[in-house]
């Protein structure tokens, strides 16, 4: 598991150019529109399956195979790896946040938590995909993801239902967290899906 | 452990194309040449044992225990170079050694760097910037570089120049020495499996043709020069394959079985694979 999480880190940091490009680009768009949160969701996405595509491209998870690695570890790699990227990107767009917007902190830690959750909701739906049609016909279904999860989600909270639920502070507490447990159950569903699609899969 | 591998009526089906009732094994202390057409099953068969793909029917086992959850101490006795180099092409032979480090228990870090400056493969480079030799140079030392009882190379010398070549069949049979170590490799170099194995295993068309020893084939069968019209004084059941042309004939024959004074040549690995392929319907 280590050394997958190895070969991954390597891969990425050999990607640096484009890292330091969107980190850039978040540093700037913090300063000008107050929001760092979309960083958390773009890397947590993009590094993560782009680790998938590198893989896919040396053909590594048949050699992988042929070690002391199980379809297990390679698939529960990902999604570790998804993790630490989501946890990095956290602090990174909170340093900015904090530093470069400044503002509201409880604001702003609710729009880091807010899109935490996404990006990790995200991740959870496209990972599958990936596993079960590799990356390049995956990314296509991002963009019918992403559509998808932001209209249920403007749905849900657009203003005239807002209006009409007006929780006191304490449900307004409980309803954030089930919405966190809920994505929290995604993810791990999600993994188990692809631990069986992996189980399953022919590695020509 | 006698086998280090054994298959026994492996089945696998494709749409267009089958592999049939597939059996045979690799006694321990040997080197098996793998050989046929492209197409013929080999890449398939050992797909098959590296259980990467899944199997309709039959046995395989690999170092005495069912290739199906092999449990992972004995994974790291299995040295695999691909037909294909398999490493990220962004990473460098200096990533490769960490990495490996962190996979293989036994990883032998001196060793690998020893490979890799034997074998002049420039550590620094990336892999996408290294030549297919240096590359399948990489692979060979990376199998090498744990404790391999148990090589198992699909096309790995391929591709390489004939010098270097013959540097790594002595590579090859350097790991020989340690009399538990086998190899199975599959090769469209007949020369080279025709130096190193002590068994041929021949495919055609998802058919394993036959699974000898080397030094009986190459006893048994040579090849006959004669007239067309001689052929039909022959026992039909001693020849093995019939090649024609314009000036006469050539005939792989059994030796043992053929009678009376003819001018028989020593057939090679090559000339008993064209034969037979000719013979099974090419």
């Amino acid at each position: 598991m280590k050394g997958l999480l190895f070969k991954d880190l390597y891969t990425i940091k050999m990607q640096s150019t484009f890292l330091l490009l969107i980190v850039f680009l978040g540093a700037f768009l913090t300063y000008s529109n107050g929001n760092a949160g979309f960083l958390i969701v773009i890397l947590g996405i993009t590094i993560p399956v782009n680790a998938i595509a590198f893989d896919e491209r040396a053909n590594w998870d048949k050699y992988a195979l042929t070690m002391p690695i199980s379809r297990k570890d390679l698939t529960i790699s990902k999604y570790v790896l998804a993790l630490v990227v989501l946890v990095l990107g956290t602090l990174l767009s909170s340093g900015f946040m904090f530093f470069i917007h400044k503002g509201d902190p409880a604001a702003n830690l609710a729009m880091i938590g807010g899109s935490f959750l996404f990006g990790m909701l995200l991740i959870s739906l496209l990972l599958p995909l990936c596993f079960k049609l590799g990356t390049e016909k995956a990314r296509l279904f991002l963009i019918i993801i992403v559509f998808g999860v932001v209209g249920i989600g403007t749905f849900i909270l657009s203003n005239d239902r807002l209006a009409s639920f007006s929780p006191a502070e304490a449900s307004l507490y409980t309803v954030v967290g089930v919405i966190a447990a809920a994505i929290i159950l995604i993810f791990i569903a999600s993994m188990l899906l692809s631990l069986r699609i992996m189980e399953k899969k022919e590695i020509v | 452990m006698e086998h280090a591998i054994s298959m026994t009526g492996v089945e696998k089906h494709y749409q267009d194309f089958k592999l049939d009732n597939l059996s045979f094994t690799l006694p321990a202390g040997t080197i098996m040449g793998l050989i046929g057409e492209n197409g013929a099953g080999k890449s398939t068969t050992i797909k098959l044992i590296l259980d990467l793909i899944s199997r309709d029917k039959g046995e395989v086992q690999v170092l005495g225990q069912p290739n199906r959850a092999l449990p992972k101490p004995l994974r790291e006795h299995i040295g695999v170079v691909l037909e294909e180099c398999t490493f990220p092409d962004t990473l460098t032979a200096h990533h490769i050694n960490k990495i490996l480090k962190n996979i293989f228990q036994t990883w032998n870090e001196d060793q690998f760097h020893a490979y890799i400056q034997r074998f002049q493969v420039p550590a620094q480079k990336k892999v996408k910037e290294l030549s297919r030799g240096m590359k399948m140079k990489l692979s060979i030392a990376a199998a090498l570089s744990h404790d391999s009882k148990l090589l198992i190379l699909d096309e790995a010398t391929s591709g390489l120049d004939p010098i270097v070549r013959d540097e790594m069949l002595d590579v090859f049979l350097d790991f020989m020495k340690d009399e538990t170590h086998s190899i199975l490799m599959s090769s469209h170099i007949l020369s080279d499996l025709e130096k190193v194995s002590d068994y041929i295993a021949f495919m055609h068309r998802g058919k394993l043709l036959f699974c000898e020893e080397k030094d009986a084939l190459l006893d048994r069968y040579g090849v006959l020069k004669c007239a067309k019209e001689d052929l039909d004084r022959l026992n039909p059941s001693i020849i093995k394959g019939v090649r024609q042309h314009q000036f006469g004939a050539e005939a792989l024959v059994d030796r043992d079985a053929l009678k009376g004074t003819w001018t028989v040549e020593r057939a090679t690995i090559e000339d008993i694979m064209i034969f037979f392929a000719k013979e099974n319907g090419r």
